[in-house]
């Protein structure tokens, strides 16, 4: 939390249906100056029993960054959905955003992912092959779980 | 009494290991082993009411991914701004309150770090704030305290005497002294002025035992620390130790184990019984896990608990209303405790009994003010820590004393700008920016930068919204709801009925710095010299109130560019309208007319591929409409493309465009001050064109020239030039001249004008030629004139010549001008010639300004790019001097040039000079000491430059603000050479090698290197700029006196002074003879 500090991250198109992109607004602040390019990447934790499953959905380099106020817009790919298993597709999931600089993780930004149908009907008798279109996705986005970790920063 | 414990008030069941009450008292923040601080309100602490109110916020901000261990210290600033917490990690962070939303939703307040206090190599076990906030000290565990400056945080001094953990410290209320317990068993008083320990207590503590901090406290009045871990006889105590020669005095016995912590309460009671008697109120708190509560009028404790923890008690913190507290323990809780005045025995007392009682210890050292807060040293001055007090550095001499009365009182009277900056003056907060409010994706998504790496990977540039804005705003106590603000107590609870929400909007003005609403700028009819962010942020200051509050909340980035455009269209629009206002007045007024523009006819050109065509493109040519040249030192750079350069030597690098090919000339000679006009001009720009200052009496002289052409019989052209001198519309003479005259220029007594083949003629004002025929090395560019004796002539290849007309001889001839980097994109902005010497000052279209000393030998340069790094810089707008109008339109200039490429990015290539910004920024990263050296420098530049100009004000001016500035930081090896310089030697006779060493020797230093000793060096001149040296001297003493660590050398110089200036009146060899 040093040298940046996340001051706003909204989520656009929340809720939408679970193939649609994923649209964080990120607003941050750079205290102190840095010479490398921050990581930013977006995890989608697929199964909550097995790391495995976790699935980066996508990862960029965002620089030069300047001191003072910056903001930026990341919009990754929806998850793949065949990656996930199917017991775990629907109900309550987490996606990470996650900011590294030289590599270690310093922010990681945790928000509750709850996959559901639109229609009652199907919520009640849900299709053995989840139906991707109907299913709708919702990040809990005000309840934001943020932990920072220390880093070296020079 | 109430004694209370908040279930929720926790930290995961993990240690408090801190817990501090805001000076307000509507919060308290805690340091917990689970490496969090929380800010907790005070209110559903204190009433049970408003603890069951669910809508009553109690937690108000949890710092979570801070620190990474536990939290050993949290502590309030005095004046309740910050909050310090220092850490197991080795940090200490700063926390300010912000008023932006916090990135987790539903808190109630966001505080956020201000600064990271790095310097530790271990724990950090405590950290204190100095009573007057200037400072924060940091103690740790390895072996160290750190003191910090409250300014930038930046690291004062490290004090390492203590030879194990020192694990607490405590401030001496009144400033002097700076106390620190260790495990090293001894407790060591630290000297605030210069750091230095005053001494080292051990007596008391010899013995072992354990614990994690020992926390000792002061007195409020300053006159006993309250050690802990004291060990008397087997039984533990809490040691007094007296502030007097730091005895051992009484101890506070009863606790079982260690006393670990003792707290004082802040304020200073006065007995029920008998009321003369003052008393203060002291907890302990152990390790055995009881608090006790002792009065200092008492032989026994007031109150003891022992069941109230579990285990070891951390910290106690007092609420300031002086009757309640709260504790917090190793069990991982806090305890609250609200008591009566007749359970104290005592009741507060006011702010004038505070004041005699103070002054009963201290005499006049120590000064209360309306609201009973002690009073500390003025501007920040280190040494004024030291005056006064015990143990302080005490005046020698009445004289001493005398002038440091003086010196206080007369401080207004030296300027109101001088000590803008003291050394470790309390910072205001950063300039309050935006908010940051949403920015719509596309917008974003527009204009983020996008590349692809190498690696495959998208690379994003972000947006850059703002500068830092923190907006960090003093916390307001905290609100709670209306209904439940009833039940306040004035004695138990510290609460008060606030309408005003903590968060609350503030209207703040945008954050861009370019750019302004084009509906509000105020016409200038000036020209565009103006200072860009001085009338900009006139603009849109209105347009804030104006609550157009669109503006603002929406996509700040279109607006940015969208306002550029608006601009570049606005300001070229601008000029064009107020052209042909200027020149309807101007049609008006029967004062001149500038219509060379109009009226230039397109000229045969024969364009020479040599010369080098000046950069100045339409925008220049604008400006030169909007001046006013009413003054006849106001220049205007020409510009003609269809212009001809035919020299007879071959251009050195310097080529100035010369002036425009007219037919009709017209120039106003007035007598007008030139300084306060030209600086009126250019500081208030928003004035309206002061066609109207001119004042209609007294020498209004107007020169018209016409130029006519004739056809001779060999069909070549021939021109004449018909000069008319009038005055008050009525024709004084006419003359009639050959060639075609391109410049003129005078003044009341003389006129000068040069024709196109270079030829110079000077009439004087009754039309009679004083010189005339005079040829100068190529045609001119420049002409002009002071208002006395002087004319001033540069040629297009960048030569100088001054002539004395009066006495028809040269000053200056044929100086070229001064080395300049990337001399051909710049031209001469602005030339004259100084009143009483002429000497000749150029200014540049960068700023840069330069004056030619004969003395010197070669031109000197006025302005100084990086002087904004030091402390003072020429933004001294209340001074009319000459020497500060040139510097501050080079800064004018610079601004706007920095300004200008914000908004023509794309036209910003070569920037050559670093804009003030970017200098700015920098000197915000500069230690303490580097802005020392820089600042010392640049007043020493600027005095020398003041001797250059002649400008005797002006050097007085900076002499002072040099002396004060020297003694600010006690610099007593320049202050002496100043003296010594300005001291001169013993007799004004020895000339001639006859030594008299009056009191020559007297303590001073510098005997050996006496540079009046040899009669062959150089006479010592009395006078500077027509001052007297010796009475400079005599007021600057005064100043350096208010420093008292300098008395010595005051008072030797004082002693010199008044010895030397008897001297210089009698003969020696009187006395000698009257013997």
């Amino acid at each position: 939390m040093s040298h940046i500090r996340l001051t706003q991250v909204l989520i656009h198109n929340n809720p939408s249906s679970f193939n649609s992109p994923f649209i964080f607004d990120i607003s941050f602040e750079c205290v102190s100056p840095i010479k490398e390019d921050l990581e930013w990447k977006v995890i989608y934790v697929g199964s909550a029993a097995n790391e495995k499953n976790d699935q980066v959905l996508d990862s960029i380099l965002l620089g030069p960054v300047a001191v003072g106020q910056n903001q930026f817009v990341f919009e990754v790919d929806p998850p793949d959905a065949n990656k996930i298993p199917k017991d775990d597709l629907l109900g309550v999931t987490v996606v990470f955003l996650i900011c590294a600089y030289k590599g270690e993780d310093f922010i990681r930004v945790g928000y509750y992912v709850n996959n559901d149908y639109f229609e009652q009907e199907l919520k009640d008798n849900p299709p053995e092959t989840p139906d991707l279109s109907k299913i709708q996705r919702n990040v809990m986005d005000d309840k934001p779980v943020v932990t920072g970790f220390p880093i070296q920063w020079n | 009494m109430k004694i209370l414990k908040p279930q929720w008030v926790t930290h995961g069941g993990l240690s408090i290991y801190s817990v501090d009450i805001h000076p307000d008292g509507t919060r308290m923040a805690t340091g917990g082993g689970d490496a969090k601080i929380k800010i907790w309100s005070m209110a559903p602490i204190s009433l049970l009411e408003v603890e069951e109110d669910a809508g009553t916020p109690k937690l108000l901000c949890s710092i979570e991914n801070a620190h990474f261990h536990s939290v050993n210290s949290v502590k309030w600033s005095k004046d309740g701004k910050y909050l310090a917490s220092g850490s197991d990690d080795k940090l200490c962070m700063i926390w300010g309150l912000s008023n932006n939303n916090s990135l987790i939703k539903n808190t109630t307040e966001n505080w956020v770090c201000v600064a990271t206090l790095r310097g530790h190599a271990s724990d950090i076990s405590e950290v204190s704030w100095s009573p007057d906030n200037k400072y924060i000290a940091t103690s740790s565990f390895d072996k160290t305290i750190i003191i910090w400056e409250t300014n930038k945080f930046q690291m004062v001094s490290k004090l390492e005497e203590h030879k194990g953990f020192v694990k607490g410290l405590a401030w001496d209320p009144l400033g002097r002294y700076l106390a620190s317990q260790s495990e090293d068993k001894s407790l060591i008083i630290w000297r605030t002025s210069d750091w230095v320990v005053e001494t080292i207590v051990t007596e008391p503590f010899k013995h072992s035992g354990n614990s994690f901090f020992l926390r000792p406290s002061w007195t409020p009045d300053g006159q006993f620390i309250v050690a802990t871990h004291g060990i008397n006889n087997a039984t533990h105590t809490g040691v007094l130790v007296s502030r007097t020669d730091w005895d051992i005095g009484l101890d506070l016995v009863g606790h079982r184990k260690a006393v670990v912590v003792s707290r004082c309460s802040p304020k200073i009671y006065k007995d029920f019984k008998s009321r003369d008697q003052k008393f203060c109120l002291i907890l302990l708190g152990g390790q055995d896990s009881t608090l006790s509560l002792w009065s200092s009028s008492s032989p026994r404790s007031l109150m003891v608990t022992r069941s109230l923890f579990d285990q070891c008690i951390q910290d106690i913190s007092w609420c300031s209303d002086g009757y309640s507290f709260v504790a917090c323990s190793t069990d991982g809780t806090v305890g609250y405790i609200s008591l009566d005045p007749e359970e104290v025995g005592g009741s507060l007392i006011g702010p004038e009994e505070k004041q005699i009682f103070f002054k009963n210890y201290y005499g006049d050292a120590v000064t209360v003010d309306k609201e009973g807060n002690l009073i500390y040293g003025t501007n920040g001055n280190l040494s004024s820590a030291a005056n006064g007090g015990s143990h302080a550095i005490l005046p020698e001499n009445p004289d001493q004393l005398a002038m440091e009365e003086s010196n206080a009182n007369g401080v207004g009277s030296v300027g109101g700008t001088i000590n803008q900056s003291g050394v470790g003056g309390e910072n205001d907060p950063k300039n309050p920016n935006s908010t940051s409010t949403l920015q719509p994706t596309q917008l974003a998504m527009q204009n983020q930068k996008q590349t692809i790496m190498p690696g495959g990977k998208r690379r994003i540039t972000p947006i850059f919204i703002g500068s830092s804005s923190q907006n960090i705003t003093k916390p307001q106590p905290v609100a709670i709801p209306l209904h439940l603000q009833q039940l306040q107590h004035s004695s138990s609870s510290p609460l008060k009925p606030m309408e005003i929400e903590s968060s609350s909007t503030t209207v703040t003005l945008a954050s861009t710095t370019t750019g302004a609403t084009s509906t509000t700028i105020t016409p200038t009819k000036m020209t565009p010299m103006v200072p860009f962010g001085l009338n900009k942020l006139n603009g849109r200051l209105d347009s804030a109130v104006d609550g157009s509050n669109d503006r603002f909340s929406h996509p700040r980035i279109r607006d940015h560019q969208h306002k550029d455009s608006n601009n570049h269209h606005h300001k070229s629009s601008h000029h064009d309208k107020s052209d042909k206002d200027k020149s309807d007045r101007d049609d008006q007024s029967s004062s001149s007319r500038h219509n060379k523009r109009r009226t230039v006819e397109p000229e045969p050109t024969i364009s020479i591929t040599s010369s080098k065509k000046k950069k100045s493109s339409g925008g220049s040519s604008n400006k030169q409409q909007n001046d006013q040249i009413q003054q006849n030192t106001a220049q205007y750079i020409n510009n003609n493309s269809n212009n001809v350069i035919i020299s007879t030597v071959s251009a050195p690098g310097f080529s100035i465009p010369l002036p425009t090919l007219t037919n009709k000339i017209s120039k106003k000679l007035i007598d007008q001050p030139i300084q306060t006009a030209a600086l009126n001009n250019r500081l208030f720009p928003t004035m309206t064109p002061n066609t109207t200052t001119t004042p209609g009496i007294g020498g209004s002289i107007i020169i018209d020239v016409n130029i006519t052409e004739q056809e001779l019989q060999d069909n070549t052209v021939e021109y004449f030039s018909v000069i008319r001198y009038l005055s008050f519309e009525t024709q004084l003479w006419e003359n009639r001249i050959a060639g075609r005259i391109t410049l003129i220029t005078g003044n009341k007594n003389w006129c000068a004008a040069t024709t196109l083949d270079s030829l110079l003629y000077i009439f004087n004002k009754n039309g009679t030629i004083i010189m005339s025929n005079i040829v100068p090395r190529n045609q001119l560019s420049f002409l002009e004139s002071n208002r006395t004796n002087h004319l001033l002539a540069i040629t297009c290849d960048g030569f100088v010549c001054v002539w004395n007309v009066l006495k028809k001889k040269v000053e200056l001839s044929n100086r070229e001008l001064p080395f300049l980097k990337n001399r051909d994109n710049l031209t001469i902005k602005h030339a004259m010639v100084t009143e009483e010497s002429g000497k000749p000052i150029i200014t540049f279209s960068n700023g840069d300004s330069f004056v030619y000393s004969s003395d010197v030998g070669e031109w000197v340069k006025i302005t100084d790019r990086l002087g904004v790094l030091s402390e003072y810089n020429s933004n001294d707008t209340t001074n009319t001097g000459i020497l500060s109008t040139l510097q501050n339109n080079n800064r004018i200039n610079s601004i706007i040039n920095s300004n200008t490429s914000n908004i023509n990015n794309q036209q910003q290539q070569q920037q050559q000079q670093p804009s003030v910004s970017n200098l700015l920024s920098l000197s915000n990263s500069e230690s303490q000491q580097q802005q020392q050296l820089s600042t010392s420098l640049f007043l020493e530049k600027q005095l020398w430059l003041a001797q250059v100009l002649e400008s005797s004000l002006e050097y007085k001016h900076w002499l002072l603000i040099y002396t004060k500035y020297l003694t600010n930081c006690c610099n007593i090896v320049k202050l002496t050479d100043l003296c010594t310089d300005l001291l001169g030697p013993s007799s004004t006779l020895n000339l001639n090698g006859n030594n008299h060493h009056h009191n020559h020797t007297t303590g001073m230093s510098m005997e050996n290197t006496n540079p009046f000793s040899n009669s062959l060096s150089t006479p010592w001149e009395s006078t500077i700029l027509g001052l007297s040296k010796r009475s400079l001297l005599k007021e600057i003493l005064p100043i350096m006196a208010g420093n008292r660590t300098l008395q010595r050398m005051v008072g030797q110089f004082k002693e010199s002074l008044n010895a030397f200036s008897k001297n210089v009146l009698i003969d020696p060899f009187d006395t000698l003879l009257n013997k």
